[in-house]
């Protein structure tokens, strides 16, 4: 079971709750594009996962190699794939740290709602893509998978 | 049961879009009125408007924002004036001076002959129209595009 939901599927599914995250901020957006002193909201939860998966590669590279580095293969294969596990789970307990913002506006309103709905409606498409590609990505994975499983194209 | 986000994503564009129609219904009975010089209250027509601000009514909406925020941005106190849609708070009228007009044939005139008429311009009335039609088909499109992803969620593992 252990390499069933890796780091990969782990992240992906981060990335999917993100992009749903930020979708529902961008929607919020243009909902409140005529609401009197409305600041436009934003979350950029991709450079705080880039940054966990940073260190969650260094972290396993640099214990794969300073402890284990004299064992068999087969053991040294098993000690990887605990460490993954460890990892795992700590990308799954610590929080990413993703912070939402207020966006400044480009141009001044007499209102001073800062909703751009140009950039919105660019920002929603780029999301929703965003959205389509992880989820074809996880398909992707869920289909190698199956394959190993079942032996079958 | 991931899906629920997207739902409260299109709760928040219909809150949107009710705002919208309710913002049109006023227009379009101000340019209905462009020329009523006789109201209950005994004076002339007078413009109306609508007031928008976020919504903070959606208990069911919010809770799940903090919880995916607590969950997945590690938030301990969450935002208190987002993701919530919209609504109308309430409707004001203009009080800015009804136009004059002399024309001492008409019922309504003083007795200088002359009308007050609404003060009500017909080209700002319909340049708001095309505001909140715009706004309108915007969030439109943005149930569109939250319906395409919830369709394509729902095609995990196939």
């Amino acid at each position: 079971m252990a390499n069933l939901f890796d780091i990969t599927s782990k992240s992906l599914e981060v990335a999917i709750e993100g992009t749903k995250l930020r979708h529902q901020l961008i929607v919020n957006n243009i909902a409140n594009g005529d609401t009197p002193n409305f600041q436009s909201l934003d979350i950029n939860f991709q450079d705080a996962l880039k940054e966990k998966l940073a260190l969650w590669r260094r972290n396993s590279v640099i214990k794969g190699r300073s402890t284990k580095s004299s064992l068999k293969r087969l053991e040294e294969r098993e000690f990887n794939i605990a460490v993954k596990l460890s990892a795992e789970k700590k990308l799954d307990a610590s929080r990413l740290r993703a912070t939402i913002y207020t966006e400044p506006s480009e141009q001044e309103r007499l209102d001073s709602n800062s909703v751009d709905v140009d950039r919105e409606m660019a920002k929603l498409m780029e999301n929703s893509y965003f959205h389509r590609a992880y989820l074809e990505l996880y398909n992707k994975k869920s289909r190698m998978m199956r394959m190993a499983i079942t032996g079958r194209i | 049961m991931k899906n629920m986000d997207l739902f409260t994503s299109l709760n928040t564009s219909v809150t949107a879009l009710r705002a919208q129609r309710f913002r049109m219904n006023v227009i379009a009975n101000n340019l209905a009125n462009v020329h009523t010089t006789r109201t209950e209250k005994g004076e002339p027509y007078r413009r109306k408007e609508v007031l928008f601000a976020t919504n903070e009514s959606i208990p069911l909406f919010q809770d799940n924002v903090n919880a995916a925020l607590r969950k997945y941005a590690g938030l301990t106190n969450t935002f208190s004036n987002a993701a919530r849609g919209v609504r109308v708070t309430d409707i004001v009228e203009d009080q800015r001076p009804f136009r004059e007009l002399y024309n001492p044939g008409h019922p309504d005139a003083n007795e200088k002959g002359i009308v007050r008429l609404p003060n009500i311009d017909p080209i700002v009335e319909m340049v708001n129209m095309m505001s909140a039609s715009r706004s309108y088909e915007s969030n439109i499109t943005a149930i569109n595009i939250t319906k395409r992803m919830a369709e394509k969620a729902l095609d995990i593992g196939s």
